[in-house]
């Protein structure tokens, strides 16, 4: 057997190239290159006159972009049919997508799930709303998360793109399944299966499994998606299995739309194991935490202390 | 980046440092030439499509990337990067993230306990040559050389991962 020789340089490399590095491996990455970037200086004698390089460069870069142009003097033409075409569609499918009547979903202290008339589920965590239309109507099937976080099985249908308005940002899928999860600071999509594509303000990520997509101080970011999430925990019982608290406390706070706070950061770290049953109510499981850690736990309506 | 005045503003500002630095990459002139002509056609390309917050990043980025994408189709002697890459890891010991050091703790545990300890106190406790080889009653010249032995195997063991393979596989599965 031939044992290949491989650099981290180049496992790395191999591994970001397929989007599976870490983030502590992606910064590495990063740090290390852009660290060379700013000591990199120009060197005369090794990389030639400056100023005649420049101009080369930019000859070259004129010559690709020029070619290109002149390649097909039919395209500008035919950009312009299809841009009238689309406009005649627009006007002759416009009537139809009228008169979708709207209704609201609204949950209070526990998760409740919703099929729609295209046979697409929605688990909406606690203290959240949504809102669908009656019955879909049109070449798009519409819909708005208001408040709070969500768990989408979508419906195959390619003719009719599902598109989420959150906030800002929308969320356009064929048939798949994720989780959007809306605060007043951030909006967070993360992709259990298929492929979606988020977009806000001009930006625009895909997504496939795996991935999430991050808004936040108004950009658009797309992160590898912590395991736990992973998973519909709406609609399948949950073990923790050998945990922190801080793992734990995430869950509850995108299932229950609570929110946690605490005096002291080190009480994130306290290990523990925790079943999480998926019609269990917000004090179910704090109970059984309490009963485990010695933690107390005091609910202020969406807010929760711990002690 | 909607029209050619502020396209050739952005190349007339960027290419030199981007060029720099795709050089310092590949040591190569005309791959590095290529990489920087490249990411400013695919900018011209894409430029109606794309919305860029911050240029130098993008820029950056995408040289990055094509470097990268050179080094696997081994464009260049990679022999370059990688020594930069080890010189790198060493020199930024102590900054370099957790979840890594794992990775980085494994190879130093292949290093004889005394090279070890010497490394550890150079590296992680910022103490000179002179504090070592005090504090451990060994000559200055012994130190040097255990720090530098150390540092060679070090830069072995991240240059044949083979070894480490298994373990960073077990790490992914959590």
């Amino acid at each position: 057997m031939i044992k290949r020789i491989k650099h981290s340089l180049e496992y790395l490399i191999d591994k970001s190239s397929r989007h599976k590095t870490s983030r502590a491996e992606e910064d590495l990455l990063h740090n290390f290159t852009f660290s060379e970037y700013q000591k990199s200086k120009w060197d005369v004698s090794s990389m030639g006159n400056p100023n005649q390089v420049a101009l080369d460069i930019y000859d070259n870069i004129q010559i690709r972009i020029g070619k290109k142009k002149n390649f097909n003097p039919y395209l500008k033409y035919m950009a312009a049919a299809s841009i009238l075409f689309l406009i005649g569609l627009g006007f002759y499918f416009k009537p139809v997508t009228t008169a979708e009547k709207q209704l609201s979903f609204k949950t209070s202290d526990t998760p409740k799930s919703i099929q729609l008339s295209d046979g697409s589920k929605i688990y909406l965590a606690a203290n959240s709303s949504f809102q669908y239309p009656e019955k879909f109507m049109g070449e798009q099937r519409k819909v708005s998360l208001l408040k709070g976080n969500a768990f989408f099985e979508i419906a195959k249908d390619k003719k009719h793109p599902f598109i989420i308005s959150s906030g800002e940002i929308k969320t356009r899928v064929v048939g798949t399944s994720f989780h959007i999860q809306m605060s007043k600071s951030k909006c967070e999509v993360i992709v259990v299966t298929g492929k979606v594509n988020v977009s806000v303000k001009g930006q625009s990520v895909d997504l496939v499994p795996n991935e999430e997509a991050l808004f936040q101080s108004q950009k658009l970011t797309k992160l590898l998606a912590d395991k736990s999430f992973l998973v519909n925990w709406y609609a399948t019982d949950l073990t923790l299995d050998q945990t922190t608290l801080k793992q734990v406390i995430t869950i509850l706070q995108y299932k229950y739309g609570v929110s946690f706070q605490y005096e002291n950061k080190l009480v994130l770290a306290t290990p523990l194991t925790v079943f999480i049953k998926k019609d269990a109510t917000l004090e179910n499981v704090l109970e059984q935490i309490n009963y485990i850690t010695n933690l107390k736990f005091k609910v202020y309506g969406e807010i929760v202390k711990v002690d | 980046m909607k029209n050619p005045e502020i396209f050739e503003k952005t190349y007339n500002d960027y290419w030199k440092k981007l060029n720099a630095f795709s050089y310092t990459m590949t040591q190569d002139k005309d791959l590095a030439q290529n990489i920087v002509q490249d990411v400013f056609i695919d900018l011209w390309e894409r430029k109606d499509h794309i919305t860029i917050n911050a240029i130098e990043p993008y820029l950056f980025r995408a040289v990055k990337n094509q470097v990268f994408k050179h080094y696997q189709n081994n464009k260049f002697d990679k022999t370059i990067l990688e020594d930069k890459f080890e010189d790198y890891i060493i020199d930024n010991f102590s900054s370099i993230d957790p979840e890594l050091m794992d990775l980085l703790y494994s190879l130093l545990d292949k290093l004889p306990e005394k090279r070890k300890e010497v490394l550890l106190m150079y590296k992680f406790q910022d103490m000179s040559i002179d504090q070592i080889a005090e504090e451990l009653g060994i000559s200055k010249q012994t130190v040097k050389n255990q720090i530098s032995s150390a540092l060679k195997q070090l830069r072995e063991g991240l240059k044949d991962l083979a070894w480490l393979a298994p373990m960073i596989f077990f790490k992914q599965n959590f």
